[in-house]
């Protein structure tokens, strides 16, 4: 299967999803800063990122995740993906997750100023401390969508 | 094959141009068009199914928001990385003008005893982008001085 998961600018939020996902970043504790400036695309964004796919990379049962940005969309782009899917026959093999409910205004304010205003010396220990405290939440989405990726599997 | 129409919204320009793809020879008006200016399918965000073309193509319509291009880009790497090949899926950007103004009317469809007054505007702003939304769609546009 594959995975999306997004947010507004695919940076942050649905990155730290995707991290957790696939190990990544540990569940059992908070991650500081030097951890989520190591993941891929934290923090790192730029426009000419947004509404790419990129890959994050595969979990332990071989579905590929990836993140995506897809600006102020809401969650009407989960639909439009996986309307897209089923037109091509292929709506069992993705599910979409956007993870816009979990972020918390310090990740928002944080982000748009690191990135948007590209002044990431104010932006970015906001957005950091934004997802250590949003961390729980993230870690809850990702096992909800564990558990339906195997409910998935196993009707198929 | 599948063809979308992309705009906007999925329920005014794009879903004409689904339309006058299907039959060029269909009356412009657009309020007699099933879906024009429906609030509650466009909020679903799904594609439109409108039909199919003289060589079987299924064609849709597709609101994506005010950044078309962006949306076109995430659907193009969706279908690759689903193995789709190109030939499977085509995209076709309808782009106004107007499409903001639009999308602002459009807003007003959301309550039933405006709906018709918004119907009407967004109606009006259409038939004067005709035009330049059937230059949009391939092989449809003919220019008049040419001949």
């Amino acid at each position: 299967m594959k995975i999306i998961y997004h947010c507004f600018g695919g940076s942050h939020s649905s990155v730290t999803a995707a991290a957790l996902h696939l190990g990544l970043l540990s569940k059992d504790r908070l991650p500081d800063g030097q951890e989520l400036m190591a993941l891929p695309y934290y923090d790192k964004t730029n426009n000419d990122d947004f509404g790419s796919i990129h890959f994050m990379g595969r979990d332990e049962q071989g579905n590929e995740i990836y993140v995506l940005g897809k600006k102020s969309l809401g969650n009407r782009f989960s639909h439009l993906l996986m309307g897209v899917a089923e037109m091509l026959g292929k709506e069992d093999q993705i599910l979409v997750v956007n993870v816009m409910d979990r972020v918390n205004i310090s990740m928002k304010l944080g982000g748009f100023t690191s990135r948007r205003i590209s002044m990431p010396f104010l932006g970015r220990p906001v957005v950091i401390r934004g997802t250590q405290q949003a961390f729980a939440a993230m870690i809850n989405l990702v096992e909800v969508i564990k558990i339906r990726i195997l409910n998935k599997t196993e009707v198929k | 094959m599948n063809v979308i129409f992309l705009g906007s919204t999925g329920v005014h320009q794009s879903l004409l141009a689904a339309n006058a793809y299907i039959d060029p020879q269909s009356d412009p008006s657009c309020q007699a068009l099933l879906y024009f200016n429906d609030y509650q399918q466009e909020a679903g965000g799904h594609p439109i199914y409108i039909g199919r073309d003289h060589d079987g193509r299924r064609i849709h319509s597709l609101g994506v928001g005010s950044d078309v291009k962006m949306v076109g880009k995430t659907i193009n790497q969706l279908r690759i990385i689903l193995d789709s090949s190109a030939e499977e899926l085509q995209l076709i950007p309808i782009i106004i003008k107007s499409q903001r103004l639009i999308s602002w009317l459009h807003q007003l469809a959301r309550l039933r005893w405006l709906k018709p007054f918004s119907s009407y505007l967004i109606a009006g702003i259409l038939k004067r982008e005709y035009d330049n939304i059937k230059r949009q769609i391939p092989g449809l546009w003919i220019d008049d001085n040419s001949t």
